[in-house]
């Protein structure tokens, strides 16, 4: 451009110290306007020299010419030049795009045109590629890598998940298992206690019978005793009856002989006749006495007679007694050890049932603090559920971001 | 009533059995009350130990020793041929004097004296054989009727039928 100017501002100088001279003659002023025109950028036109009068202007219209030629040629050239250069930037630019736009960075920028001016720009490009090459090498090698490792994250993701949820679902249906454990140990230890209130009741029955089993034994006891001393009064009693029986058949007999005699003094009294009279009355009311004291004896005699067979009843029913006794002392004593052996039976039942009824209780804390811990885990693991879904959701859309990252560093071509 | 007699003399007398009461001697035997003039009963005693005769009718159980004398045992029962008299250590036996004889009657029971109006006396009545071919009358007392033997008759019956023709001479 220098080179340009220069020939411009010769005739400019020119044209204004022509400007000064032509305000002296005509020709000077047509040249300095000229000159004007020219500096003003206008190379088109040119001075006819052969109109100039004056010889000396008329060379520097030559030359004017001659230097406007000159300048409007390189002038020319210069444009070309920008023009060349131009196209050389604009199909840098053009190519820059293309690679932005297809990512096609496989090959080095050649341009249709050479200019020194362009060498730096396409060194420079070639520079910007080459990183870009190196860039998009290193981001296509990670996005694989990202990639791969995101499907191995998304896939562990997803086993975890799955895993988290059959988890949950194991821990779920232990904590409802454990409910009905809850329930199953609560029902037990209820049963267990109702076992051994029942034992209780059975056992203080069972004491209670017990008690009258010895009650009954020691009445039986009594009763053989007591069939003992009847036994031994009966045998008094038919000793004493026997001596009654004895004394009666002596009354018996002085009665039998009080009548004889008075049936004889009847009998004397008769015989004395009339003297008699009173006398047989007297016999007589004696013989009355006599049969009654009979009757009485015959009386006394058949009292003997039932008490003999009341007393022989009494003595069996005695024996029967004594006998009935030592069988009921026999079964009291069967019963005794029978109710022995209840007792023990239900001692253990309710020490067992006691045990289970502690057992179960505990195993019912025990149960219940399980219950707890799993609700515990279950929320964990819901959690932890929830976690890892967002963790497979993250690593999805992980997945596809690399997908599409592989996808987008695919488009620039390195190779 | 033989106290009366010195006083009343023979009518008196004969008015006197006519209408003072007699004494009878009552048994019992044959299911029924039997009796006899009460004059002809010396005592009443107990049956001792019977010693029985050899080919004596079954009337005559045997003989008993009493006071010393050995009496005849006479079942009036049998006689008149009907049931025997139980003979135990209890009977009683009437002994009695029918003119030369002195012998002991014995009955189921001795009911004893009983004294009977003569006038309401009757009449056996008219049979034949057993027992009614010795009732000289039938009288009524307290207890009942009262059937009286002709005991003289009875025992010389006795006496002879207990003698074989053979043994006139006793």
């Amino acid at each position: 451009m220098p080179d340009v100017q220069k020939p411009q501002k010769k005739p400019a100088a020119r044209a204004a110290r022509n400007g000064k001279a032509s305000a002296a003659s005509p020709d000077g002023a047509r040249l300095a306007s000229y000159l004007r025109e020219v500096a003003g950028g206008e190379y088109g036109a040119r001075l006819d020299p052969a109109t100039f009068a004056d010889p000396a202007l008329r060379a520097v219209a030559e030359a004017a010419n001659a230097a406007v030629e000159h300048v409007a040629a390189e002038a020319k050239e210069a444009r070309a030049r920008v023009e060349v250069v131009t196209a050389g930037v604009d199909e840098a630019i053009e190519a820059m795009i293309r690679l932005v736009i297809q990512g096609d960075l496989s090959g080095s920028l050649r341009l249709g045109v050479n200019d020194a001016a362009l060498t730096p720009l396409i060194a420079g490009v070639g520079q910007v590629m080459e990183t870009l090459k190196k860039f998009v090498t290193e981001i296509r090698e990670a996005a694989l890598q990202l990639s791969t490792s995101s499907a191995e994250v998304l896939a562990a993701a997803t086993q975890n998940e799955s895993s988290t949820s059959a988890q949950a679902s194991a821990i779920h249906e232990t904590t409802a298992t454990m409910e009905e454990l809850k329930g199953a140990s609560h029902q037990i230890a209820e049963n267990a206690q109702m076992v051994a209130a029942i034992a209780e009741q059975t056992l203080s029955g069972a004491r209670t019978g017990e008690g009258a089993i010895k009650e009954f034994m020691g009445s039986m006891e009594k009763v053989r005793h007591n069939a003992v001393e009847v036994d031994d009064a009966i045998a008094k009693l038919s000793k004493r009856v026997e001596r009654i029986g004895t004394v009666v058949e002596v009354i018996d007999e002085i009665a039998d002989r009080s009548d004889l005699l008075a049936l004889n003094a009847a009998l004397e009294g008769a015989k004395a006749g009339e003297a008699g009279r009173g006398f047989s009355i007297v016999a007589a009311e004696m013989r009355r006495l006599a049969e009654n004291v009979m009757e009485s004896t015959k009386e006394i005699k058949n009292l003997i007679t039932e008490i003999r067979e009341a007393t022989h009843a009494a003595k069996e029913a005695a024996d029967g007694n004594k006998r009935m006794a030592g069988e009921g002392e026999k079964l009291g004593g069967n019963a005794i050890t029978a109710v022995t052996g209840i007792l023990a039976g239900i001692q253990e039942t309710s020490d067992a049932a006691r045990v289970i009824h502690l057992a179960t209780q505990q195993q019912r804390t025990a149960t219940e603090q399980v219950v707890q811990s799993m609700s515990e885990i279950e929320e964990v693991t819901r959690q932890a559920q929830a976690g890892s879904k967002q963790a497979t959701g993250a690593a999805a859309e992980l997945t596809k971001l690399a997908e599409r990252l592989a996808e987008l560093v695919k488009r620039f071509k390195v190779d | 009533m033989p106290e009366s007699k010195p006083t009343t003399e023979r009518e008196g007398k004969a008015a006197a059995e006519e209408s003072a009461d007699a004494w009878f001697f009552c048994l019992r035997m044959l299911g029924g009350r039997y009796a006899f003039e009460a004059p002809l009963v010396t005592e009443v005693v107990r049956l001792g130990p019977l010693t029985r005769l050899p080919a004596a009718p079954a009337f005559l159980p045997g003989v008993f020793t009493h006071r010393g004398e050995v009496l005849p045992v006479l079942d009036i029962g049998q006689l008149v041929g009907r049931t025997a008299v139980p003979i135990r250590a209890s009977t009683r036996a009437a002994i009695v004097h029918c003119g030369p004889w002195k012998v002991a009657v014995v009955s189921d029971a001795v009911e004893g004296l009983v004294s009977i109006p003569r006038r309401t006396l009757e009449p056996p009545p008219a049979e034949a054989g057993g027992v009614a071919e010795f009732l000289s009358a039938v009288g009524r007392d307290r207890a009942g009727t009262v059937a009286i033997l002709d005991l003289p008759r009875l025992v010389e019956t006795a006496r002879a039928r207990a003698v074989p023709a053979g043994g006139g001479a006793a």
